[in-house]
């Protein structure tokens, strides 16, 4: 079973850190990242394979295509089987995010910075989904 | 190895015909006998044992029938040594050391006390072969028997055998006895219930004997009855039955005779009769043919005799009543021939005829037309052929112009066989029936007239209020059809306040009462109050209440017309505040009213002889002189207001209607009607200085006062409009106030205008007005509904000039946002850099030489990006701050 990892972030030093992050949890997959949702949304709809698992790290407040498009368009092309969606907020205050946690595929909200005892978590509940409940 | 034997030989214990066999000998559980014992005894000493026992085997234990020399009276089947007899099917079973043998050797008989070292048994055999124990020997050492021994003990189980034979029979015996005597007792039973007595009479000796029965029904008792002879019972029979009786006895003892039946009277010892029926035969003659022995059976038959006595009164008593009365009753038979009648119809006939008709006469009479003759025939016919059916005739006698009404009624007559015989008829007379239908009829219809066309309502009510009947005049006065209210609860239309006490009229009404005159106060159908005045009464046997009521409403009006002209009378004689005075040419008074002295504080006798112009105030005298003068020549002259002193000094303003009375002989004067009009003078000077004070408060007032109507036409506007918005109150009349409100406050305002019309004040939020220089101003309103006011007929708006208000209000709103967004900057511009150098840090800290070189540059530079960053942000907030705090300063 494969694994991708796509991080989507305008912000070069979240990426860096979160790369890092990603590295040091020892997160399996693949990683991708996009400086925001459109080049993500263009890469899915030639590369999405329902053989392969899809972990979504997702910033909100990015240029071109923010994070609540690319969560309306993300719907239409991926199923919440092989999906797993963490938005990245900067700041602890989440009344701009109501909307989002109705979405299926959305597992978490995680604040920034994003430590490793986050990524600790993440993987867990990662693994919790695709590896627990699989027939061997 | 024992167990399996024992289960498999178990069939042969538990074999039923052996159990029932066994069982019919009835001698398992019972007490010891001592022939038995006896022979227990026989059998210890011819073997020479300690003990003997009859032991019975069913199918769960053994009994002991008799035990010598052992204390108990069985044990269960596992301790048994007879069972093998039964089981091994033998004669005879010797076991000589039971220690020595397998089947024994774990026998609690053997093991513990008594332990049982010896057993020898003999089997008991019943007639059909059957095992059912043993009578054994048993001792607690081994031992041997010879076989005289052995014969001795097998003789002594047969000898058992036989007592427990002999108990059977002796038994079934017993039995058959029983069941002899209940049979018996069952016979008793029966002739007991029968209530039949038998009797057996000696006629050698001239005796009798009698059973129980028969003693009670002739009424004897059994100690004389030796005394009891022929004669003796000859002497008890009711003369008037006594020949018969002895009629009878002899033709039952002449040879050869039949049994023979008699019934007579016969007295008792209480001085009564008692009705008695014997049935006797001769059982026994002798040679010569002389009777020798009678037997028979006596009844009661007292009831039955007094019942066909009953039965004949009865017959007796119903031909008196069909006799008796007037109705006419007979029957024909199929060619209507009379077959009978009664009086009546025989006497009818007599009348008509002369004569009545025969029996097996025709029923037809020549003194009747022949068409009368043609309807009977039809009607007998008719009877005949479709059965039952009655006729009113109306018969009318010209002679006597009278009319009568029959009712005839036919019915076919059947004899036992069922077959048809002939017709019986019956016929009345309904004459007052029929009258007396027809006069309730048009009374009910007249009555129907009557409420039909009442205007007043009548009605009838049930207890518990509810309307069973209501005339048309509902309709009218209440608005309702009578199938409306029908049924309903009359405290429905009672106007609220009036149903405690029409509720205390009704129940006054229901204790017997007649109540007349009771006002209240019902809702019409289209809610207005109609006034009611009722007269009711409650009918106890029909259990009603009959009610009359009439539409009070005109007596209403006109009772309050009449009460307010009685309060306007009273109040113009006692409560007037005019003087009637009476004054000749020269103006002295003859005359004064005592409303005097109420309104001016002196008595008439104070003014009568004095000058009315000295009362008059100096500076009026001349004008009213100068009226007065006028009276000369006209017939009435009236004088405006003028001052007049009373006794204190004080001046009363007065007004005068003056009528010259000089030729009316009982007045010769001038008639002249004073009103003091001092109060009236005051309220207009109070009125005037009110409307000045209120001008100057609309004219200077920083309020703005219109009046609008319901579509918003200005109709008055208060000076005040021109110094508030520049618009003169002449240019806002004729206007509609919604053409100066600012578009975006229109639908706020329009509503809130809406409101206005139902409920008496809104106050309006301030909004957006057009000033007469064309900027907006904010006013904030209070309006008020004087729709119904008689003086307003419009509704007041009451405006203020808030602008300066909302402006401030405005600021401060736009500073709130401000902030919010100084609060919203800090939370995610701020955070943002914050969050990278938290992470950049975390990443330095945590890094387990996982970073190279050329990493650890790039995140120091990140770290002065970031601190950069915030640096900026920093500055920026504080110059929105400061912007913000100059915004509000410059406001």
């Amino acid at each position: 079973m494969k694994y991708q990892l796509l991080l989507i972030e305008d912000d070069p030093i979240f990426t860096f850190l979160l790369k890092k992050g990603i590295q040091h949890a020892e997160l399996k997959g693949e990683v991708i990242s996009f400086s925001n949702g459109k080049p993500a949304i263009e890469y899915l709809t030639k590369e999405y394979s329902e053989a392969d698992n899809y972990i979504i790290f997702l910033d909100l407040n990015m240029p071109v295509m923010n994070g609540w498009e690319f969560m309306d368009q993300l719907e239409t092309i991926i199923k919440a089987d092989n999906c797993m969606v963490f938005i990245l907020t900067s700041s602890a205050y989440r009344n701009d995010i109501e909307r989002l946690k109705k979405k299926p595929l959305v597992v978490d909200f995680v604040t920034k910075p994003i430590t490793e005892y986050h990524l600790n978590g993440i993987k867990e509940t990662i693994e919790d989904k695709f590896e627990k409940n699989q027939p061997i | 190895m024992c167990f399996d034997q024992d289960k498999m030989k178990g069939s042969t214990i538990l074999d039923t015909n052996r159990l029932e066999t066994l069982m019919s000998y009835d001698v398992m559980d019972t007490h010891p006998e001592a022939i038995y014992d006896e022979i227990t005894s026989l059998a210890a000493s011819i073997c020479n044992t300690p003990t003997s026992l009859i032991s019975l085997v069913d199918d769960k234990r053994q009994f002991f029938k008799s035990h010598f020399g052992l204390d108990i009276n069985g044990t269960p089947l596992e301790d048994s040594f007879c069972k093998h007899v039964i089981t091994d099917d033998i004669d005879i079973l010797v076991v000589e050391d039971t220690h020595k043998d397998k089947r024994f050797r774990n026998y609690n008989l053997v093991k513990n006390d008594p332990n049982v070292g010896f057993y020898a048994g003999a089997s008991l055999t019943a007639e059909n072969g059957q095992r059912l124990g043993t009578i054994c020997v048993l001792d607690y050492e081994p031992k041997q028997l010879n076989d005289a021994q052995i014969n001795g003990l097998q003789t002594l189980a047969k000898q058992v055998v036989q007592l427990f034979e002999l108990r059977k029979s002796k038994k079934v015996e017993e039995d058959q006895k029983l069941d002899l005597e209940q049979k018996g007792k069952l016979l008793d039973n029966i002739v007991n219930a029968t209530g039949i007595g038998i009797w057996e009479r000696n006629l050698i000796d001239d005796s009798i004997t009698l059973n129980e029965q028969a003693l009670n029904i002739y009424g004897l008792n059994k100690a004389n009855l030796s005394e009891f002879k022929t004669d003796t019972w000859f002497n008890l029979i009711h003369k008037d039955d006594l020949e018969e009786v002895k009629k009878k006895m002899l033709a039952c003892l002449s040879y050869p005779s039949n049994d023979c039946t008699v019934q007579y009277r016969m007295l008792q010892k209480g001085g009564e009769y008692k009705w008695i029926q014997d049935q006797g035969k001769v059982l026994q003659w002798s040679n010569d043919k002389k009777p020798q022995l009678m037997y028979g059976t006596v009844q009661d038959i007292t009831d039955k005799k007094n019942y066909t006595a009953e039965l004949q009164r009865v017959k007796n008593n119903q031909e008196a009543m069909i006799n008796s009365t007037k109705d006419l009753m007979w029957c024909v038979d199929l060619e209507f021939r009379l077959i009978t009648a009664n009086t009546a119809y025989h006497q009818l006939v007599k009348k008509i005829q002369g004569k009545p008709f025969e029996e097996g006469e025709l029923v037809f009479s020549d003194h009747v037309s022949m068409e009368v003759t043609t309807k009977w025939k039809g009607y007998y016919n008719r009877a005949l052929t479709s059965g039952a059916f009655s006729v009113k005739q109306k018969i009318q006698d010209p002679q006597k112009f009278w009319t009568t009404y029959g009712l005839t009624s036919f019915d076919l007559l059947y004899n036992k066989e069922g077959d048809k015989i002939g017709i019986t008829c019956f016929s009345k007379d309904i004459t007052s029936e029929v009258l007396s239908q027809q006069v309730l009829i048009s009374a009910k219809e007249e009555m129907q007239k009557i409420m039909d066309t009442s205007l007043d309502i009548i009605c009838t009510l049930d207890e518990e209020g509810y309307f069973l009947s209501v005339n048309k005049a509902c309709k009218q006065i209440w608005g309702y059809f009578p199938k409306d209210i029908i049924g309903t609860k009359y405290l429905e239309l009672v106007y609220k306040e009036d149903i405690k006490s029409t509720e205390d009229s009704a129940e006054s009404v229901l204790s017997g009462q007649k109540v007349v005159n009771f006002e209240n106060r019902y809702i019409h159908k289209n809610r207005t109050i109609v006034p009611m005045l009722w007269s009711s009464f409650w009918d106890e046997k029909d259990r009603v209440y009959y009610c009359i009521a009439r539409d009070n409403t005109e007596k209403k009006k006109a009772e309050l017309l009449l009460k307010n002209s009685e309060r306007r009378f009273k109040t113009l004689v006692q409560e007037s505040s005019d003087i009637i005075s009476i004054l000749d040419l020269e103006a002295n008074f003859t005359y004064v009213s005592p409303s005097s002295f109420k309104i001016l504080g002196a008595t008439p006798e104070d003014y009568v002889g004095t000058n009315a112009f000295d009362y008059i105030h100096p500076n009026d005298i001349a004008r009213v002189k100068e009226k007065f003068n006028y009276i000369l020549q006209n017939e009435s002259v009236e004088i405006d207001s003028f001052r007049f002193r009373d006794i204190n000094g004080e001046w009363k303003w007065f007004e005068n209607v003056i009528t010259n009375q000089l030729t009316e002989p009982s007045i010769n004067g001038l008639v002249v009607t004073t009103r003091d009009i001092t109060a009236k003078k005051k309220a207009e000077q109070q009125l005037e200085n009110s409307e000045r004070r209120y001008k100057t408060l609309v004219q200077e007032g920083s309020d703005m006062i219109c009046i609008v109507d319901e579509k918003a036409i200005f109709s008055y506007a208060s000076p005040t409009s021109t110094k508030i918005l520049e618009i003169t109150p002449e240019e806002f009349v004729g206007s509609n106030a919604f053409d100066y409100v600012h578009p975006d406050d229109y639908d706020t305002v329009y509503n809130e205008f809406l409101k206005v019309l139902n409920i008496p004040q809104v106050n309006i939020k301030p909004f957006r007005f057009k000033h007469g220089a064309g900027h907006w101003v904010w006013l904030e309103t209070a309006i008020t509904n004087k729709l119904d006011e008689p003086t307003i007929k419009g509704i007041v708006v009451n405006s203020k000039d808030v602008t300066t208000k909302v402006q401030h209000l405005n600021a401060i709103e736009e500073q709130n946002a401000q902030l919010k967004k100084i609060a919203w900057t800090q939370s995610h511009i701020v955070r943002a850099p914050v969050a990278r150098l938290m992470g950049l840090i975390n990443l330095l800290t945590d890094d387990k030489g996982k970073l190279n070189v050329e990493e650890k540059e790039q995140v120091l530079s990140f770290i002065l990006t970031s601190a950069n960053e915030i640096d900026h942000i920093i500055k920026d907030i504080v110059e929105n701050t400061i912007n913000v705090i100059d915004i509000e300063e410059n406001k």
